[in-house]
């Protein structure tokens, strides 16, 4: 395990950018922790007097990134996204992950009626375009961090139910899962001690590449306003609320939250395709 | 022959998902907080009509019942009643239809050729400048965010450099008399090439920010497809055969680089369609994306009900129509 | 005496640059092919063989550097443009390949991959040309070739495909027909029809035909003249009946040993120990003394020279 381990590293400090992408996504990942300490303002408070002040590029030494239209500091705003962001990108992919690998294991392990019941319910949420069932879905729950976690998970849980019931199909003919169905070894067992720990590269592989996905969508629900409050210091809102004031030469409002949605997903992507690529090659050896 | 059979057993898979389909929509708007006869009629109201309304929606019907009438109509084209407009849903969904097929269409048309066309060069001229180029194209526009990239195009296009307008699909005072709802076509076929080259401009940058994701998957699935293409067997047969070397890429390997390629068009209508919401907004772009996304605001079940159902049938048709040119261009899924 | 040969390659040398080291493939070789006549080239994979074919096809990858001379008919092959090479391929010189399986386009049938030969060499249109590959698809032995003709490749054995590729092969009665290892991938007995198809063709056209090939057998059944190659060097060049009857080379007597024969009375196959060297790394002195038999002291000092013995060519310190 260890090896194999040092073997990923290995093939995957060859990809300079990936190794980029991780410092960068390390980063993020701490500034989603210590971002509130460090931000100056509130992010949330109204401040009608300081609307659309400028930031470094004027001098300001007060708002760095500027305010926006209600003269909150984008700055501020930008450090609490990211832990929103972040954290809603890591519910979804444990959400996904119980849930996907639940129902793939069920399915692919014990076959017949139940299978079929899953794999046609699974057809059926692949049928819709992923962000129209993400919208429905998060009207449906009503506005809330915690309820666009969940509408974004749904848009990934068949996918990954998928995956781990091809899985499963053939982790399950393995003689081993046959000797140790001949020592008397129940079914909880068995799926917990030999099928899921056989199934898991691909499912892990799969949530890596998930997470820059999840912000981006998640930012979306943001920009519509949908499942998430306006109001929140969510990038995509972000976006939302200064969208009516780029006309009025006021970029700033939106610059930089985009950047940031555009930086996050970027690392998480090459991330995840570095990580798929040395896992890839392990396989291989 | 092998083909029309093909679709036939392609469409009878489709039905049971189709029905599944309209429980979940139907489900799913029933379970949404709120009464929605409360949301129609306000705070202030005598039983007797709340009662009077009940029957007339059919609320008053076990579920199954409701369903039933629900679904029947729905495959009939009739939504209901908007309850924001007091239009019927369908005529509200196609009013709107045409705005967002001709944003849909045009963002498509624009990631498939241009994504093909540079894919197939970055695979021809591998490790060159025009394959690193290529490379680092696909590598950010899969990770854009295209509402974001919208704005920024507005800003720099309409706001700083006043080329292009910011949002809607024609300038004030510019008409064009409706034939399919399409301006472009409209505007062609009744000769007004002004109209169109307004219809036009307005449809620029947000085609170009729908087209960005899918045109960057589409380089880069077209790129490593032709790759291990160029490498077969039959390649080199082509060559030996004195076949120019742009036929040997155009004609020999790229229908066969096309197999996964169309998959991955396949998938990408899905996201164009998720991206048409997220760029109509941004744009101001009257289409079903808009619809939908007031709808949802408002409370007005009847049409997110209906938008979804639609699209959602939209989205089957087009998967069997995917399936189908898999089929042309992969003559081993006919036959076998 | 003026050189009659329609064929004739000097002093080749293809080199492969990769990012870390260069690959000498090819290290000077020299053979010559006469019209109606056929020039086996023998050993094992990895000698160069191929190599050389596609460097005389002119389809060798862009990072393949080449020098030396291919003369057809007056010309140099390799001081061609590519458009003018392209006019010769599959026109006066045609190639078939090893897979027959993989060596036909899946999505084209069997008629539009015909007619293209004709269509560019002879520019005729789609419609003309059907009743001549219905002609040549039932004289290279497919039956029912109307109906055939509309067949996709996967739906064709690899029997019928290795057919098909020598009928497009043949389309246009080239001067020279290379075929490398045409019968490997194929059964025992389709691979006997296959050389037997290639030797009536080659009669009646009177092609020039290089064989490439790792088995001695196959040479013995079509050959005229051999070449033996062993890591990018020619050991051994001489008439087919010498070569069995008095093989000079310890690689070729290794070779030939390799041959299964039901008169020999040898319990198991024998085989020449070791490998064919990597061409980035190739030992110094003879390429093959450290797998040989008969090895001297000087082999793996000197390299030894290309020397005469009795009007034929051998690269060996033994002579």
């Amino acid at each position: 395990m260890n090896s194999e381990f040092k073997q990923v590293v290995r093939v995957y400090k060859r990809n300079k950018l990936a190794v980029v992408a991780f410092f960068i996504a390390l980063i993020l990942m701490i500034l989603a922790v210590i971002g509130p300490y460090l931000a100056p303002y509130d992010p949330v408070e109204i401040n009608l007097q300081l609307r659309f002040e400028p930031g470094f590029w004027e001098g300001s030494t007060d708002h760095f990134l500027g305010t926006d239209n209600l003269g909150r500091d984008i700055f501020s705003r930008i450090l609490y996204g990211t832990g929103i962001s972040l954290k809603v990108g890591y519910a979804v992919i444990a959400i996904t992950a119980v849930i996907g690998l639940f129902i793939g294991l069920v399915s692919g392990y014990f076959g017949g009626v139940v299978d079929i019941v899953i794999m046609r319910f699974i057809d059926i949420l692949l049928a819709f375009p992923p962000l129209l069932l993400a919208l429905v879905i998060a009207a449906t729950l009503g506005t809330g961090i915690e309820k666009a976690m969940l509408a974004i998970a749904i848009i990934y849980i068949p996918s990954l139910a998928r995956i781990v019931r091809g899985s499963v199909l053939t982790v399950k003919e393995m003689p081993y899962v046959e000797a140790s169905r001949a020592m008397g070894a129940g079914n909880i067992w068995i799926i917990l001690g030999h099928v899921l720990p056989n199934v898991l590269t691909p499912v892990i592989v799969y949530l890596t590449l998930l997470l820059g996905d999840a912000i981006l969508y998640t930012a979306a629900l943001g920009f519509l306003g949908v499942g998430i409050d306006p109001t929140t210091p969510e990038w995509g809102a972000m976006l939302s609320s200064g969208k009516d004031f780029l006309i009025l030469g006021k970029w700033w409002i939106t610059v930089f939250p985009g950047i940031m949605i555009f930086l996050a997903v970027l690392s998480f992507n090459l991330f995840g395709d570095g990580l798929r690529e040395a896992v890839d090659s392990k396989l291989r050896l | 022959m092998a083909l029309y059979k093909y679709f036939i057993k392609r469409l009878a898979l489709t039905l049971p998902t189709l029905i599944g389909v309209s429980i979940i929509v139907f489900l799913l708007i029933h379970m949404i907080p709120g009464d929605p006869v409360d949301i129609m009629l306000g705070d202030r109201v005598t039983d007797a009509a709340r009662l009077a309304l009940e029957e007339r929606l059919g609320l008053n019907q076990p579920l199954h019942i409701q369903y039933w009438n629900w679904f029947s109509n729905a495959i009939r084209g009739d939504f209901g009643i908007s309850i924001r407009s007091n239009q019927p849903v369908i005529e509200e969904i196609m009013s709107r239809l045409p705005a967002t097929v001709e944003l849909t269409v045009v963002a498509l048309l624009i990631a498939v050729i241009f994504g093909i066309l540079f894919g197939v060069s970055a695979a021809r001229y591998r490790n060159t400048p025009i394959d690193y180029s290529m490379i680092g194209f696909s590598l950010l526009g899969v990770s854009i965010p295209i509402f974001w990239l919208g704005m920024m195009l507005i800003f720099f296009f309409s706001v700083m450099l006043g080329w292009l307008p910011v949002s809607g699909r024609l300038a004030m005072g510019t008409a064009i008399p409706q034939v399919t709802g399409l301006y472009l076509v409209d505007a062609l076929i009744s000769g007004k090439i002004g109209a169109f080259w307004d219809a036009l401009k307005h449809l620029a940058l947000p085609a170009f920010s729908l087209a960005t994701v899918s045109l960057a998957l589409i380089v880069r699935v077209t790129r490593s497809s032709m790759l291990d293409i160029l490498s077969e067997d039959y390649i080199r047969t082509a060559r030996a055969k004195g076949v120019h070397e742009s036929k040997v890429i155009y004609t020999h390997a790229l229908k066969n680089a096309m197999i996964p390629v169309v998959t991955v068009i396949g998938l990408q209508l899905a996201k164009l369609m998720g991206g048409a919401i997220l760029t109509e907004t941004v744009f101001s772009w009257p289409g079903i994306g808009r619809l939908i996304i007031t709808a949802i605001g408002v409370r007005d079940y009847p049409v997110v009900q209906g938008v979804v159902f639609f699209v959602a049938f939209a989205f089957i048709a087009i998967n069997i129509v995917v399936d189908l040119f898999y089929a042309y261009l992969d003559p081993r899924i006919r036959y076998d | 005496m003026p050189d009659l040969s329609l064929l004739k390659v000097n002093n080749l040398k293809i080199e492969f640059a990769t990012d870390r080291s260069k690959i000498l493939a090819v290290d000077g070789i020299d053979i010559s092919l006469k019209r109606g006549k056929t020039l086996g080239l023998v050993g094992e994979s990895g000698c160069g063989k191929s190599v050389t074919a596609l460097a005389i096809m002119g389809l060798l990858p862009r990072h393949a550097s080449i020098s030396g001379e291919v003369f057809f008919k007056e010309r140099d092959l390799l001081k061609l443009k590519n458009k003018d090479m392209a006019k010769i391929r599959g026109n006066q010189i045609s190639m078939i390949f090893q897979e027959p399986m993989t060596s036909l386009n899946p999505v084209f049938n069997i008629e539009y991959q015909m007619a293209e030969v004709f269509k560019l060499h002879r520019g005729k249109s789609g419609k003309e040309v059907r009743p001549e590959i219905v002609d040549l698809l039932r004289t290279v032995g497919i039956p029912n070739p109307e109906r055939r003709m509309k067949d996709f490749p996967h739906q064709l054995s690899g029997g019928m495909r290795q057919r098909v590729m020598i009928a497009i092969a043949m389309a246009c009665e080239p001067d020279i027909l290379i075929a490398d290892e045409p019968t490997t991938a194929l059964d025992v007995t389709i691979q006997a029809q296959i050389l037997e198809l290639m030797n009536e063709l080659q009669r009646v056209h009177d092609t020039g035909l290089l064989m490439i090939t790792h088995d001695l057998g196959v040479i013995a059944q079509v050959a005229e003249k051999v070449v033996v190659m062993y890591a990018g060097h020619i050991m051994e060049y001489s008439g087919v009946k010498e070569i069995f009857s008095d093989p000079l080379h310890p690689y070729t007597r290794g070779l030939l040993k390799t041959i299964p024969r039901i008169s020999r009375k040898t319990k198991r196959l024998e085989e020449i120990k070791g490998t064919v060297p990597h061409m980035s790394n190739v030992p110094p002195g003879c390429r093959f003394h450290d797998r040989c038999s008969e090895r001297l002291a000087r082999c793996s000092k000197e390299t030894p020279p290309v020397s005469q013995v009795n009007g034929r060519t051998v690269r060996c310190w033994l002579y």
